[in-house]
This record gives C-alpha cells, structure tokens and sequence, in this order.
C-alpha cells in the first residue's frame, strides 16, 4: 500500500503519497504531491527525474510545485532495483536513449496515472524535468516518435 | 553544440513549440543543491533560480 506523508508549511499541508504502477513488464513507483488543503480543480504537473533516478531531488521538486498550487507526479522512469546502481542506471539509460518510442511511453505511462489517480486533476497537464537541460522527453507533442 | 543544432533542427523540422534555454557558466546537473562529488557536475545556485523562474513563467502560458 502507498505510504502517506505530510510536510506543513505556514500556510498549507503538502501531502505526499507514494504510488506503484507498471509499464508493460516494468514495475515503477512515483510519488504523488499536492496541497491537501485546496478542494479546487487544479493543472497536473508530471515531473521527470534526472540520470540518477526518482530519488529525493525530484520528489523536492514535486513537493515546490505541489506548493505553487499544482497536483504533481514525479514518476520514475527506471524500474525497481535500478537507482543507486550506477550500472543498472547507465544499462537504463541506454535503452531508454535508443528507443524513443519506449522512453515516451515510459513518461505516458507516468501522466496516465497523474490523470487517472486524482478524479479532479484535468488533462491539460504540463511537463517538466526538474534536472536540467539534456535528453529530452517530448511529451507535449511527442513528434519523435520512430 | 552539434547536437544542440541538430535538436533545433528537428524540433522545427517537426513544427514543434519549442524553446531552448542556456545559462552560462552552469553545468550538469545545476539545481542538485547537494548533487555527487563527479567532474562536470556542479549545483549553480544563479542558474537554480533563473530555471525555477523560467519554468513558473512556462506553466503560466500553459495554465493562465
């Protein structure tokens, strides 16, 4: 079962909930974040981790967002055992890096969830990669698909 | 910059809405405040904050 957490702030209450999910064979966790005070219909924002995997970085920058008013996903995009294991994470990014194909629904996978999940979150959701300019993954109008 | 080229060139080859940021002197993996002790990367606060900018500035074109 999901793990629920609760960070507060001055003015709100940051939930945070982890949430386990599948890409074809692929076991995947990410992490939900959002302002459990506000009751309104908000943009989903799904949040895609660096190199190094979902770890506390993106989960930071899901929790900021959340803050902004956002209801954010912060998927992962490696399957279980991956992250902290810099072979593992280098053998994933390879395969990610030539298939295109896999590394967009890999991240579809993620924004499915965001949507689904939250009965209020609409699907005009934006994308964003908390790590810095690279790779990217095209989820707006994913023309790249091969 | 080859493959920043040849990303810009697909991009529009694509019809794609697309925008490129570059912020000087920052490296790989610029907003990682407590990132790996590795060569070439490096947490640049500037860069952290001007990318946190820009992307709040991004979200509200997207969302009004």
């Amino acid at each position: 079962m999901p793990a629920k957490d609760r960070s507060e702030g001055l003015h709100m209450t940051i939930n945070a909930q982890t949430i386990a999910y599948r890409h074809g064979d692929t076991e995947l966790t990410g992490q939900f974040a959002w302002d459990a005070e506000r009751g309104d219909q908000r943009p989903g924002i799904l949040v895609v981790h660096g190199g190094a995997g979902l770890y506390s970085h993106a989960q930071g920058r899901a929790n900021r967002l959340a803050e902004l008013g956002f209801v954010v996903f912060a998927c992962a995009m490696y399957g279980r055992g991956v992250a902290g294991n810099r072979e593992r994470i280098m053998a994933s990014i390879a395969e990610l890096r030539d298939d295109t194909a896999k590394l967009c629904q890999r991240a579809r996978a993620g924004i499915d969830v965001l949507v689904s999940h939250l009965p209020g979150v609409p699907r005009r959701s934006g994308p964003t990669r908390p790590h810095d300019a690279g790779q990217c993954i095209r989820p707006r109008n994913e023309p790249s698909r091969r | 910059m080859t493959q920043v080229n040849a990303f810009v060139q697909e991009m529009n080859q694509a019809g794609a809405d697309w925008q490129l940021a570059v912020y000087g002197g920052a490296m790989h993996g610029f907003t990682h405040e407590t990132g790996p002790a590795v060569p070439g990367v490096a947490y640049h606060a500037v860069a952290d904050a001007r990318s946190a900018t820009a992307m709040q500035n991004f979200f509200s074109e997207l969302f009004g």
